[in-house]
């Protein structure tokens, strides 16, 4: 009996750390750190990209002056490093828990080239992967093919999700591989994850806590699926695979993703909707959570995997209380609180709040995008707010 | 004439079926921009009526203003998708069912209105049509590398999956059908049709009868009509007429042999309603130029065909100056009334003359 009780405390223990909302959503502390890379004022200069933070509180920004274009990094308010970067290569930004990873695609030659570059926490430049991800017809300059994704991982790196043509002939066949990419900007060799005939697919997906990866192909790539279904498959952290392809949207054709929650599934996203929640190793799909935001980069994970911020919804010129609403959940996805972060109001006596205007770092900083004293180069965060206790 | 008309055994099919008096209209005056035209409406079960407006610069989508039972503007629904000119929207019990042109050109998407977008059908090629049971039948082409579908998906009234896809036909790439459609019988019973290209006939129309459910009752065969299909109506003894050109045939649930459609249907110029609980049929003067309004616009018969008579314009509805003209049926039995104008302080006027439950 002592034995049988002793079991019940466990799994009621571990039931409640799921909606367990301790320590979760933080006191925002007076005003913050400023950190200034660069003044818009002047003529030519801006920045964009803000809030992008690593686990050591290294803050990336992309920034542009008329001498050029580049990522400045800084630290504790100050800059560490600058270094130059093509604005319309650049594709995303992850931070790992130190440095980042920066994923840029650019026409070199006649084909497109895909590059994950690690770069520490004070810019030094670790190394970086190259793909050819596509043939670039003459005159090309926009973002290139989809048959390219780079999926963060949930404890760093990045997983780089491939579609190629898998003989001479392009239309004939195809093949998916996954190749883990760490913060060195290097890793191991792909793993070949699927392959079959027909044109190249379109490739998407999300890599969720315990380190399952959940692909998501057109279903018009795969025999027996078609057009407006979304098909997933769920590969073990190993990268074999843990189901068969399955459903994981119907009636929908348009562009498509997926995310990781803190709960360990994965919110599928098609024609603009969030459309299912789904759970490693497991070919069913149910609604996914309600209060996933309709815009997706206002959602955030918070540090330690210990649940998710959503920065809502506010009037984009608020002459109210200017205050930006984070919402912290837990893994379950209660709604632990609110936090108010007080926005500075412009001189004409509005503020710029909204989904954008705050960003959560990989360290749990908490970040203001619109600029301080109305100089969008000059940001205002709070270190760690949202770390582990 | 029609046998029914002068069958002695049917003289109280009428009852009830012509209104006693025809009253004032409520009537609503909209203006809109010189790029727009106003096209027909829509009115759904509670007596709202979804007025609609075609923009004729980018001619693919059309918006409406919905007014309430009391006549005041109720809400706006923009983004619904046309096809030829034609707004594709379904009057519901409560709301309203529409096709949108989503990312175009990428798909067409099925959502509910007013609540809110969400997608509850989506594809490259997708019809929306009205279900006389409530609801609407979705008929979709979806394909992949090396195959196509036809399958039909059933919606209820408020947008939700009542059966999910069902496939109807299938092929290769190079005979897939270039056109579908289809209509629903008073029954539940769907007609699917398609063109015959999978049966080397892309001259012939074939059809698929499907139950409620979405399980075929029969297989798909040759209708002996030609393409292009234009239409369906649903008649009251639960077969479903065919239209194309000026065909129209008749066909009952299951049944792959087409019979002779009853002449007042192949006569009609206008479309065929029914009226609200099954209570007969409103032939509505079709689209046109406001010089006819002064012809009688909706005529009415009993649910054997026999003309029971009908409902003339309003007098005031026959302006000079009118450019366009359109008569609608609420499911409610709202009678609309529609006059486009020219003469007007800006742009484009619509004038809406509208009779609440007139024909419930």
């Amino acid at each position: 009996m002592r034995l049988l009780i002793a079991i019940v405390l466990v799994a009621s223990s571990a039931h409640a750390a799921a909606d367990d909302c301790t320590g979760l959503v933080p006191e925002l502390p007076g005003g913050g750190t400023v950190a200034t890379v660069g003044d818009d004022s002047r003529s030519g200069e801006s920045c964009f990209r803000p809030g992008t933070i690593d686990g050591r509180g290294a803050i990336l920004v992309f920034h542009s002056s008329s001498t050029g274009e580049g990522i400045v990094l800084a630290q504790g308010g100050a800059v560490v490093a600058r270094f130059p970067s093509g604005a319309l290569d650049l594709q995303a930004v992850y931070p790992q828990s130190d440095g980042f990873l920066l994923a840029t695609q650019k026409i070199v030659g006649t084909d497109y080239v895909a590059t994950l570059s690690g770069v520490s926490h004070d810019g030094a430049m670790r190394g970086s992967t190259s793909w050819t991800v596509g043939h670039a017809p003459p005159g090309s300059f926009t973002l290139g093919p989809e048959n390219v994704a780079f999926l963060p991982g949930p404890d760093g790196g990045v997983i780089a999700l491939r579609a190629e043509s898998s003989s001479p002939d392009a239309e004939a066949a195809w093949r998916i591989t996954a190749q883990r990419i760490d913060a060195s900007g290097g890793g191991p060799a792909p793993t070949l994850l699927g392959a079959g005939p027909g044109p190249i697919p379109n490739v998407s997906g999300a890599v969720v806590n315990d380190g399952s990866l959940l692909l998501l192909v057109p279903g018009f790539f795969l025999d027996g699926f078609r057009d407006n279904q979304m098909v997933g498959r769920w590969f073990a952290p190993g990268l074999t695979p843990s189901t068969e392809f399955f459903v994981a949207v119907s009636q929908s054709i348009g562009p498509f993703s997926a995310t990781s929650l803190a709960d360990g599934s994965a919110a599928v996203r098609a024609s603009d909707w969030w459309r299912g929640r789904t759970e490693p190793g497991s070919q069913s799909v149910v609604l996914p959570p309600a209060w996933l935001p309709s815009y997706p980069p206002a959602l955030f994970m918070l540090p330690g995997k210990r649940g998710a911020a959503v920065v809502l919804e506010r009037p984009i010129v608020d002459p109210g209380d200017c205050e930006q609403h984070i919402e912290v959940r837990a893994p379950a996805g209660n709604l632990c609180g609110i936090l108010r972060v007080p926005m500075e109001k412009r001189a004409d006596g509005f503020c710029l709040a909204g989904p954008l205007s705050v960003g959560i770092g990989a360290d749990g900083t908490l970040i203001e995008n619109p600029g301080v004293a109305g100089n969008r180069c000059s940001f205002r965060f709070w270190p760690r707010l949202f770390a582990n206790p | 004439m029609d046998p029914a008309d002068s069958d002695p055994t049917l003289s109280n099919d009428c009852d009830g079926v012509v209104p006693a008096a025809l009253p004032e209209p409520r009537t609503v005056h909209q203006e809109t921009g010189t790029h727009a035209s106003c096209i027909s409406s829509a009115g759904d079960g509670q007596g709202v009526v979804a007025t609609g407006f075609f923009g004729t610069r980018d001619s693919q989508s059309s918006w409406f203003t919905a007014l309430g039972p009391d006549g005041g503007a109720a809400y706006g629904i923009d983004g619904v998708g046309t096809r030829d000119g034609v707004a594709r929207i379904l009057p519901q019990e409560d709301g309203f069912l529409g096709l949108e042109l989503y990312r175009p050109p990428i798909s067409w998407r099925v959502i509910r209105l007013p609540e809110g977008t969400f997608p509850v059908a989506e594809d490259v090629r997708l019809e929306l049509l009205p279900d006389p049971t409530g609801g609407a039948l979705v008929v979709e082409l979806p394909r992949n590398y090396k195959q196509w579908w036809i399958s039909a998906l059933r919606l209820d009234g408020h947008g939700q999956l009542r059966t999910p896809p069902a496939d109807v036909a299938t092929g290769a790439p190079a005979v897939e059908p270039k056109a579908t459609g289809g209509g629903v019988s008073i029954s539940g019973e769907a007609l699917v049709v398609f063109t015959g290209e999978p049966f080397g006939r892309s001259d012939a129309l074939y059809g698929r009868w499907m139950d409620a459910e979405g399980h075929p009752l029969t297989d798909a065969f040759d209708t002996g009509m030609s393409p292009p299909w234009m239409g369906t109506i649903p008649l009251l003894d639960r077969s479903v007429v065919l239209v194309s050109g000026d065909a129209r045939r008749a066909f009952r649930p299951g049944d792959t042999m087409a019979r002779a459609a009853p002449g007042w249907v192949r006569r009609a110029t206008g479309t065929i309603a029914l009226l609200p609980r099954s209570h007969g049929y409103a032939i509505l003067l079709p689209p046109g130029l406001a010089s006819e309004a002064c012809r009688r616009i909706v005529e009415l018969r009993a649910p054997s065909g026999k003309l029971c008579g009908g409902v003339a314009a309003q007098s005031s509805a026959n302006r000079s100056g009118s450019s366009g003209y359109f008569v609608d049926l609420g499911l409610d039995g709202t009678l609309i009334q529609t006059v486009q104008s020219t003469k007007c302080s800006f742009g484009i006027c619509c004038d809406r003359f509208i009779w609440p439950g007139l024909l419930r």
